[in-house]
């Protein structure tokens, strides 16, 4: 599969290609394997620096992917490599699978360590490395069927990002300063998170087929977020597929909201600020004794409350008309099938102030291995 | 403990709410039913959402990676 994909807001445009490829070989052995490489130009006041002088940061991905059909169970394993000029990231993990009551029920269970170092650009060529970032994932996710037309899944994730004993464990942007008591600050916040996320969807298919309308669909989920700085959050999304003729239709509409962090500044009347300004230094997290105690601040707009909607279009069509004896690899192009997709990101209060809007493409394509 | 016997409770009774036969499948196997079906394009869509949300996770697979904070 090569996939092709664009977003662009205000400060930030990113172009990120990847390829990616999975196989099960007759012995019940899966493999697969991808590649990405994110293009990212940023107006460096969006990083923090006074004056505004567009950049370009690419950052490289690589993962493998090697597992093990054991009868009802799969065994796979997980490799992830993210290197950019000043962030190095090492993600392993395992997943035990399930497949059960003649497959109408699937399960599964993954573990996974992710390592990162965080470094701070100092001119061209030279960086120093400011903490890092040991982040541990358990997941539980599942899928049932419920009838010939309906399917319930369902993922629950516990995770705990940094470690609240380790002076070096680094959660914040090193470039990221926000105003305090009339100075502008290098941002700090606790060196721990602890968060919770469940998510259920419901997917139905009507059973409508006319000559035009060939499959008609919905995918409605939604997602509890919820973390020890304080943020909860929820998602609710709906999916509605179309296939009319031999072009597949996929409408998402997709809303948003969270609430602000603890430490994010608040008014007179407890209310979140808008732009992030502390008139003291810093709001009080945690016990004074507890380790992950700190007097916070921070400019991140993803720690405020606010709200957004993405809504998006996507068309995929099987190229079957390339099936052709007389074009070269006819029949391999043939089964193929490309996907485009376009969608608009809107926010409000902190994150629009901070971000804007943002226009989210895709250009996919689908070939059998 | 209370929570791991709950879910296993649970898994087994939802079991019982249908037994769907490969034959019968057919519309399960559209690949728009297919919860993998997009896994490379949720993918994609779980990155610039972690990079501009405070929410993450809860999608069956695990994020984080890149300095996008």
């Amino acid at each position: 599969m090569l996939r092709g994909n664009y977003w662009r807001d205000r400060n930030t445009r990113v172009i990120a290609p990847e390829a990616e490829f999975a196989k099960e070989l007759p012995s019940g052995t899966l493999i697969g394997g991808g590649y990405l490489l994110d293009a990212i130009t940023s107006a460096s006041v969006a990083a923090g620096v006074l004056s505004d002088q567009p950049f370009t940061e690419l950052r490289s991905q690589m993962g493998a992917v090697l597992g093990q059909r054991l009868g009802p169970a799969t065994l796979t394993g997980t490799y992830r490599y993210s290197t950019e000029s000043d962030y190095w990231a090492h993600t392993g993990g395992a997943t035990l699978a399930l497949d059960l009551f003649d497959k109408n029920t699937a399960l599964a269970g993954s573990v996974v360590y992710s390592h990162a170092d965080v470094g701070r650009r100092m001119g061209p060529s030279m960086f120093g490395v400011v903490g890092h970032l040991g982040s541990w994932f358990a997941i539980l996710d599942g899928a049932q069927v419920l009838s010939r037309w309906a399917l319930l899944d369902g993922a629950l994730e516990l995770s705990r990002l940094g470690d609240a004993s380790d002076p070096r464990s680094y959660q914040g942007n090193p470039y990221r300063t926000v105003v305090v008591a009339g100075t502008p600050t290098a941002e700090q916040v606790p060196r721990q998170r602890q968060r919770l996320a469940a998510s259920a969807g419901l997917r139905v298919a009507m059973p409508i087929r006319t000559p035009l309308l060939r499959h008609l669909s919905f995918y409605l989920k939604y997602r509890f977020y919820a973390d020890d700085w304080g943020v909860v959050a929820h998602a609710p999304e709906l999916r509605t597929y179309l296939r009319l003729g031999p072009v597949e239709a996929r409408l998402t509409g997709r809303y948003y909201t969270q609430q602000a962090a603890d430490f994010w500044p608040r008014d007179r009347t407890g209310q979140p600020l808008i732009a992030p300004v502390y008139d003291q230094m810093g709001i009080s997290f945690g016990a004074p004794g507890d380790p992950n105690h700190c007097l916070c601040f921070t400019g991140d707009a993803k720690l405020s409350q606010f709200s957004s909607a993405f809504f998006e279009v996507r068309l995929a069509m099987p190229l079957w008309f390339l099936d052709r004896p007389s074009l070269p690899l006819g029949s391999y192009f043939g089964a193929s099938t490309l996907a485009l997709s376009y969608g608009h990101y809107v926010n409000t209060r902190s994150a629009h102030l901070q971000y804007g809007d943002a226009e989210v493409a895709g250009l996919e394509w689908i070939f059998p291995l | 403990m209370k929570t791991l016997l709950a879910s296993i409770i649970l898994t087994v009774a939802l079991a019982g709410c249908s037994t769907v036969k490969p034959y019968q499948r057919e519309v399960l196997a559209d690949r728009a039913m297919a919860p993998s079906g997009e896994a490379l394009e949720d993918h994609f869509r779980q990155h610039w959402q972690e990079s501009r949300e405070g929410g993450a996770g809860g999608y069956a697979s695990a994020g984080g990676g890149c300095g996008c904070n």
